[in-house]
């Protein structure tokens, strides 16, 4: 921590345990004078009313406290699609393959779409630099003149809450289509 | 408690229990909740000085938790993490309804600071007998006060130095801040704590009232003054 001059500060750090080994010892010889004694005191006080404030406020909230979990425990049934696993076993079960595919997709929703745009956008960049693109075609179909794409996908980013978002707008002969991507923060970077 | 417990039949510790939740264990992360949710609603009410406020805040961070917890890699502690999304949400909270009514000391660099509020702390309050003053609904009616006119940053030291114990390391990871404006936040958190509670002082001295209408007159301008330690 700095080294400052100031009494106080210094105190407080002495007393929070943030002060350096070799800035203890001036700290504590301080401490001999009675008036910085007091002000130890106060501090210690000072920490003893808010952690006793907060601690009967708290107990104060325990009753709820208690039945808070069945409400989290139903918000994350409802919300993250998987069932907890007594239910997954019924799931399961009672044939719910169909359940247990759109969960899984429902959970996944976010990769899937991210490899699938990003094949989409691969798709649309090489077409016109596939070999033979223009000679191929099928039996019984109508070859039709591979068409270039008039300009390279345009990506922009985007201000969303939470979370970066991107515009990638994509032209072709068909005209311009504009994709919103929005990507939530990692939550480690709350 | 819930009925999560390792196979030596001793109490998981919270990376076990991290670990145990990553893998879809519900109990697993019932413990962690139930290990935590005090705390995490101490924080809260502190921040947020609203019960109900408090109590959907802690609810919303556990739930968030959970939906991040694959993504939670271990680097930190599950506390300092969860208190930060806790802190998050609860300074979200807060600005989503305008509800901020105190100003900011400002998070200028302690030296400038310091350098004009030197003798800021008080001596005793309260006679030297805290637990015995919080008896009293009055006493606690002025520390409710006083917290609420401090800023939520300031609170939110307060009560994560003063009632978890969080070192300055540590807070500056859940407040995404530097240990310096830590340091100023909680130096002037504790100031301005001891000035609004000095009329509970038993017997202020003479020499105590003089150096407080001294120190408050010196140490005003400067905390009005923009600074930037965040």
């Amino acid at each position: 921590m700095k080294q400052t001059p100031n009494i106080d500060l210094d105190l407080m750090l002495h007393l929070d345990g943030e002060l350096d080994a070799s800035e203890e010892g001036a700290v504590a010889a301080r401490l001999e004078e009675r008036g910085v004694r007091a002000k130890a005191e106060a501090m210690r006080e000072l920490g003893e009313l808010v952690r006793g404030h907060i601690e009967l406020v708290t107990d104060d909230a325990e009753p709820r406290l208690a039945t808070m979990w069945a409400e989290v425990a139903k918000r994350l049934d409802n919300e993250d699609g998987v069932a907890p696993p007594a239910r997954a076993a019924r799931a399961s079960d009672e044939g719910g393959l169909w359940r247990a595919l759109s969960g899984w997709i429902e959970r996944y929703r976010g990769h899937l779409l991210s490899g699938a745009l990003s094949a989409g956008v691969v798709a649309i960049l090489l077409r016109p630099a596939a070999p033979g693109s223009e000679d191929r075609h099928v039996e019984g179909t109508t070859a039709v003149p591979a068409t270039f794409v008039s300009a390279p996908p345009e990506i922009e980013s985007l201000d969303v809450p939470n979370g970066t978002g991107s515009v990638l707008t994509i032209e072709d002969e068909d005209g311009a289509a504009a994709i919103v991507w929005v990507t939530p923060d990692d939550v480690e970077d709350i | 408690m819930a009925s999560f417990s390792t196979h030596h039949g001793t109490e998981p510790n919270d990376r076990e229990l991290v670990s145990a939740a990553q893998r879809g264990d519900r109990e697993a992360f019932r413990a962690l909740f139930e290990r935590y949710q005090r705390r995490a609603y101490g924080l809260a009410y502190g921040v947020l000085r609203n019960s109900d406020d408090a109590m959907d805040v802690v609810q919303d961070a556990f739930i968030k938790a959970h939906r991040y917890l694959d993504k939670f890699e271990g680097t930190s502690s599950f506390f300092t993490w969860l208190y930060r999304i806790v802190m998050n949400l609860a300074i979200d909270h807060i600005r989503k309804r305008q509800r901020r009514q105190a100003v900011d000391f400002t998070d200028a660099t302690v030296s400038e600071q310091t350098q004009v509020s030197e003798e800021s702390l008080l001596p005793r309050i309260l006679g030297g007998n805290p637990g015995r003053a919080l008896q009293d609904k009055e006493i606690r009616a002025r520390i409710e006060l006083a917290l609420t006119e401090l800023s939520e940053n300031h609170r939110a030291v307060l009560v994560m130095r003063e009632v978890e114990g969080l070192s300055y390391e540590e807070m500056a990871e859940v407040m995404g801040c530097s240990k310096g404006t830590i340091m100023s936040r909680l130096f002037h958190a504790r100031r301005n704590m001891q000035k609004r509670l000095l009329d509970l002082i038993d017997h202020p001295s003479p020499e105590l009232l003089a150096e407080l209408g001294q120190t408050e007159a010196k140490a005003e301008p400067d905390d009005s003054a923009a600074g930037g330690g965040s």
